[in-house]
């Protein structure tokens, strides 16, 4: 079973078309074949399916130096392609689908062009202990797919500037990336050719399954069947990941760690919010939620619904007077005694715990709220 | 291999069961042992149309993406909500660890008691042993 072999090429570098296409031939193999598909993209991030874009790159650097985002299918974290990679996929029914012959294939063609390459534990092919290859699956309605990545001769500053977090790094849901030790596979043999090695993951996958490659051709059908599912690789929903139902995505970066809100507005009011935050103090999610729910999403009625006093520290203090004082005065001045409250006196250790913490957190609250009323509010 | 008996089952691996005239759909340990650990789960809304045999959200592993399908024709009443920040409860959990509820239940997928899944999975009949 599974053992008409076809192969086929990208003659593109678009990775939203290329992802297209890998989608396309997913549902279009019947039981009983094989595809082999390679391709490369232009520089290009690619995010795994559950990344959040904003933690795993700097999307402003991105945009200025013309590097294509884009996010597939299969799991895992974030990579950086362009020319000097290679991309295989292999693409089977569930009942003919075989991840250790598929790997089997892709070491075989490496070890025949004489690397010492293995498989790691973590779905890695290795070099000398240096990852050259980076593999991810995914299954949908019954097919499967594997693909992985091979360095040949990526430019390895670009991995290193393209695949770092924004200077806004969020504890976002999502999948965090994880880091490796990297190699090209030209270190090794500095005359490897892209077309050898093309050949030898062809040959190697006919010898593994028993069969030769026959061409797959792509029919105008076909074509237009990627087109379709191009736009869907391409759209910015697709690409950035933003929860759908969260029109507003408000982040900022504070001494004390990062907040996101995800604001979900009906009619004007804050109608759900999920709270982001790397930040040390407990409950802060809760209460940014307790206080911006049902809220008119406006800037001083969100300013006044985050300095909400906190009835256990409420008590005739400097603090709260100023509290109430910002409250009544929704302006840029309003904003500082609230930052006051997170000068290292309110801060010290050592205070009684109960009352520690919450000064903290009014702090925290003070800050986050003066953001709010400072800050931009669109979509 | 846990197979629960007041659960039923579809060939891909999901269990349904009915509580107070809703389903609540969650995926099988068989299903969470193949996927191994879990790192995410994509669910859909309140208020979205649920198909029988097809695919309502996917889950993430440190393995693999996979669909996860609905056993039932509905609509979505309830989204495990706190189980997309603790993905895990799916591998630690399964039975407990629900996806969705579904209401207004029009049709099912082709359902196997406990008993056939158990079959399917060539497992022994762990009630009498």
């Amino acid at each position: 079973m599974g053992n008409r072999l076809k192969c086929i090429e990208s003659g593109s570098l678009d990775p939203y078309y290329n992802l297209a296409l890998e989608e396309h031939l997913l549902y279009c193999c019947r039981e009983g074949e094989r595809i082999l598909y390679l391709w490369q993209n232009e520089k290009t991030v690619v995010l795994g399916r559950n990344q959040d874009a904003a933690s795993e790159c700097p999307l402003e650097l991105l945009k200025r130096d013309g590097i294509c985002l884009a996010r597939r299918n299969s799991g895992g974290g974030a990579v950086y392609h362009d020319s000097g990679n290679l991309n295989y996929t292999f693409i089977a029914r569930e009942r003919d689908y075989d991840v250790p012959g598929q790997m089997e294939a892709v070491l075989a063609a490496l070890r025949g062009l004489g690397f010492p390459a293995e498989f790691s534990g973590r779905n890695d092919i290795l070099a000398e202990g240096r990852k050259v290859s980076g593999n991810a699956f995914f299954i949908s309605g019954g097919s499967c797919c594997h693909h992985g990545t091979l360095m040949v001769d990526v430019d390895l500053n670009a991995v290193e500037k393209y695949l770092r977090p924004g200077a806004d790094k969020l504890a976002a849901r999502g999948v965090a990336s994880v880091r490796s030790r990297v190699a090209n596979l030209r270190e090794f043999r500095p005359r490897l050719r892209l077309d050898e090695l093309k050949e030898a993951l062809r040959s190697s996958f006919g010898q593994v399954f028993g069969g030769s490659c026959e061409a797959l051709v792509l029919s105008e059908a076909d074509s237009a069947g990627i087109g379709k599912r191009r736009e869907k690789f391409a759209a910015p929903r697709w690409v950035y990941g933003e929860p759908e139902k969260y029109e507003h995505r408000l982040s900022r970066r504070f001494s004390w760690g990062g907040v996101t809100l995800w604001v979900y507005v009906e009619q004007g009011v804050v109608a759900d919010v999920r709270v982001d935050t790397d930040a040390m103090e407990p409950g802060l999610p809760e209460v940014l939620r307790e206080r911006l729910l049902g809220v008119p999403y406006k800037k001083d009625a969100l300013y006044q619904a985050v300095l909400q006093p906190d009835q256990e520290v409420l008590r005739p203090d400097k603090e709260s007077l100023h509290r109430d004082q910002g409250a009544l005065q929704p302006d840029k001045e309003a904003v500082q005694p609230h930052q006051a409250a997170l000068q290292p006196d309110w801060m010290a250790p050592g205070k009684i715990g109960g009352m520690e913490e919450a000064a903290a957190l009014t702090g925290i609250c003070g800050e986050i709220a003066g953001w709010l009323l400072k800050g931009q509010l669109g979509g | 291999m846990n197979i629960r008996d007041d659960c039923n089952y579809t060939k891909t691996h999901q269990w349904m069961r009915e509580e107070n005239g809703t389903v609540l759909v969650g995926i099988t340990d068989y299903a969470q042992s193949q996927l191994g650990g879990i790192v995410f789960i994509n669910l859909p809304e309140v208020g979205d149309v649920v198909t029988a045999g097809e695919p309502f959200g996917e889950v993430e592993s440190t393995k693999v993406v996979s669909d996860v399908h609905s056993p039932v024709s509905g609509t979505v009443k309830a989204v495990n909500e706190p189980l997309a920040d603790e993905p895990e409860r799916a591998n630690e959990d399964p039975y407990e660890a629900w996806f969705i509820e579904v209401g207004n239940v029009t049709d099912t997928a082709e359902l196997l008691t406990a008993r056939e899944y158990r079959d399917y999975l060539g497992q022994p009949d762990e009630k009498k042993a």
